[in-house]
């Protein structure tokens, strides 16, 4: 089974636009399980949509709790805690979730044993069925939570067996942007990674971060640029890196205004307007995806 | 950073989804604040995927290291017992019987948890270099850009450190104002350099993705009890009026400005400079002259 992510670096650039078009052209030719672990904005439900079949709680994170009958208020767990997550409010120890990380050194120094760590949800995992008739996956973290990397690869396990369950060809991964925790998390494991940019010098910068993440893990790389015409020696230059380092080029899609009108109607743009010069551009992708993914 | 302090203000430029301009406008207020008279430091929190320096065109270099503790365990002193490894909640020390402890420093979070629970002493203090803090300067601002070293997963810890450097070379310098640009999303990180700001700016679009994401950082705003607005980028993009309304209305928030479609952003971000400095006629500089207004209003400037 072939697992494919689509991943940028810079953040905006089309990861979703083209994940939605290049899903909705898969469908019509093979099984498909689609997965969203864009998990702290997670959009590719917007455009493919379907209805929510299934939604869970996913414990990825676990959190100090205090026990208010033994804390003594003495502040241990305070000084010592990395993240600062602990005050002593009213000689009590007051954890802010938000902050902490689950390391559990409050729970090691406590001299009273008033603090354990637990399991806690920080995330969501809804499961839809799309209008093609694929199946997605989409990550949720909670606001302001962490352990989104643990989450995301929580997400890629279930959508594995899903996919094993519906004899499902490929797994089509809609990555978060960055080149941190939850986009390492994304690019693992994957055997092909599409990078989506733009031809503008921030999108080049952060497209060379997450390669290098790429190359990390060994995925077969492939390049997609997108609102290609741009600036075109930015374009050159993003080309000439490619070649350079072994990476694809699949294509490239020009500016195009049914872009953000599909996004408008909620719709994969190569469905709400197939002809518009985007669609056609995302189609031939697609082709030369296919035959990537086969050699 | 206490907002009840004499000091800085604090603006944090966010947005939830990417690319929607948070950089952009970050950097042109900055300019524009700068120009003004005041002393301005523009922070660079997006620390695994930094643009502010490529905004703006200047290098990288000469970064401050940001080391994190990583647990080295002495050999002589280890007796093997395993509670190292049991500690660790990260899962990053493998106990092997018999043997010193291996380690998968990937996935260590620097939280000593190992070396509190060692009953010999064994766990001596190891660093890793997990980041870079950058010092640079244009066009009168003074920049501090957060770098997180490559398949590192320490965001965290980069962000502290450009928030504390920032502070320091505030008490230095006395600053009037501190932008910081925040990561995309709506998860730690991004609650981590919101955190103790005096204004919340949150830059979106006004597609379904933009007011999707929009909805969630204002609600991360309030959890953090900090003061917020909206700015909307590429206005004239197709999207649902009523939507934005409902959604400043759930999580109390304000429209201060509207930026449009300007094909000068671009040129301004291939030439690596303030788009205020080349084209101070067009639509967007306007529009972004207008919003610092509605801020200096806010923070009463």
């Amino acid at each position: 089974m072939k697992e494919v992510v689509i991943v940028s670096g810079k953040g905006g650039v089309g990861k979703t636009t083209v994940s939605a078009s290049l899903g909705w052209l898969m469908a019509e030719r093979m099984k498909l399980v689609m997965v969203d672990v864009d998990v702290d904005a997670p959009n590719l439900s917007l455009v493919i949509g379907g209805s929510l079949k299934n939604s869970l709680m996913i414990e990825a994170a676990e959190k100090a709790f205090v026990f208010e009958e033994k804390c003594k208020g003495c502040g241990i767990c305070s000084e010592k805690c990395p993240e600062e997550a602990i005050q002593i409010i009213g000689h009590k120890a007051v954890v802010s979730s938000l902050f902490c990380s689950g390391c559990g050194v409050c729970s090691l120094v406590c001299p009273e044993k008033a603090i354990e760590l637990r399991l806690v949800a920080n995330g969501r995992l809804n499961l839809y069925e799309s209008h093609s008739g694929s199946v997605l996956l989409v990550g949720k973290l909670m606001i302001g939570e962490s352990g989104s990397g643990k989450l995301v690869s929580e997400v890629k396990e279930r959508a594995r067996q899903v996919a094993k369950e519906k004899g499902a060809d490929l797994v089509l991964i809609d990555g978060p942007p960055g080149a941190g925790c939850p986009a390492i998390s994304a690019v693992s494991g994957a055997t092909h990674a599409i990078m989506v940019t733009e031809p503008i010098p921030a999108a080049f910068k952060n497209l060379k971060r997450i390669f290098s993440i790429i190359r990390h893990f060994g995925a077969n790389p492939g390049l997609i640029i997108n609102k290609a015409d741009l600036y075109e020696p930015i374009k050159q230059e993003e080309i000439y890196f490619a070649k350079k380092e072994g990476i694809e080029v699949l294509g490239e899609i020009p500016m195009d205004n049914s872009v953000p009108q599909s996004l408008a109607l909620g719709m994969p743009v190569v469905s709400a307007f197939p002809d518009a010069p985007a669609s056609i551009a995302i189609k031939k992708i697609f082709e030369n995806l296919i035959n990537f993914l086969e050699g | 950073m206490d907002s009840n302090r004499e000091g800085p203000k604090v603006i944090a430029v966010t947005g939830g989804k990417g690319g929607t301009g948070k950089t952009t406008i970050a950097v042109n207020l900055a300019f524009y604040f700068s120009q003004a008279g005041r002393k301005v430091l523009l922070a660079d929190c997006d620390v695994d995927a930094p643009s502010v320096a490529t905004v703006l065109g200047v290098e990288m270099e000469n970064g401050e290291e940001v080391r994190q503790f990583l647990p080295i365990f002495d050999e002589n002193k280890c007796i093997r017992c395993g509670e190292c490894s049991r500690a660790c909640r990260m899962h990053a020390i493998l106990h092997v019987p018999d043997k010193t402890p291996v380690l998968f420093p990937e996935l260590c979070l620097g939280c000593r948890a190992c070396a509190i629970v060692c009953p010999t002493d064994a766990v001596l203090d190891g660093r890793k270099v997990v980041g870079w803090v950058y010092e640079a300067k244009a066009y009168g601002i003074d920049l501090l850009i957060g770098e997180l070293k490559l398949n590192e997963r320490e965001s965290e810890a980069i962000i502290k450190k450009v928030k504390e450097k920032a502070m320091r070379l505030s008490e230095e310098r006395g600053y009037d104002l501190i932008i910081i640009d925040t990561a995309p999303g709506a998860h730690c990180d991004v609650a981590l350099s919101l955190k103790d700001s005096d204004f919340v700016l949150a830059v979106t679009e006004p597609t379904p993705f933009g007011m999707h994401d929009l909805d969630l950082i204002l609600e991360l705003a309030n959890l953090l009890k900090l003061r917020h607005a909206i700015v909307v980028n590429r206005a004239d993009l197709p999207g649902d009026h009523q939507l934005l309304k409902e959604i400043c209305e759930k999580n109390s928030s304000r429209l201060i400005g509207e930026v449009p479609v300007d094909d000068k952003v671009v040129r301004s971000h291939i030439m690596s400079r303030p788009l205020l400095l080349d084209f101070p006629d067009s639509p967007a500089t306007k529009a972004i002259l207008d919003l610092a207004k509605e801020i200096e209003e806010e923070l009463g400037l």
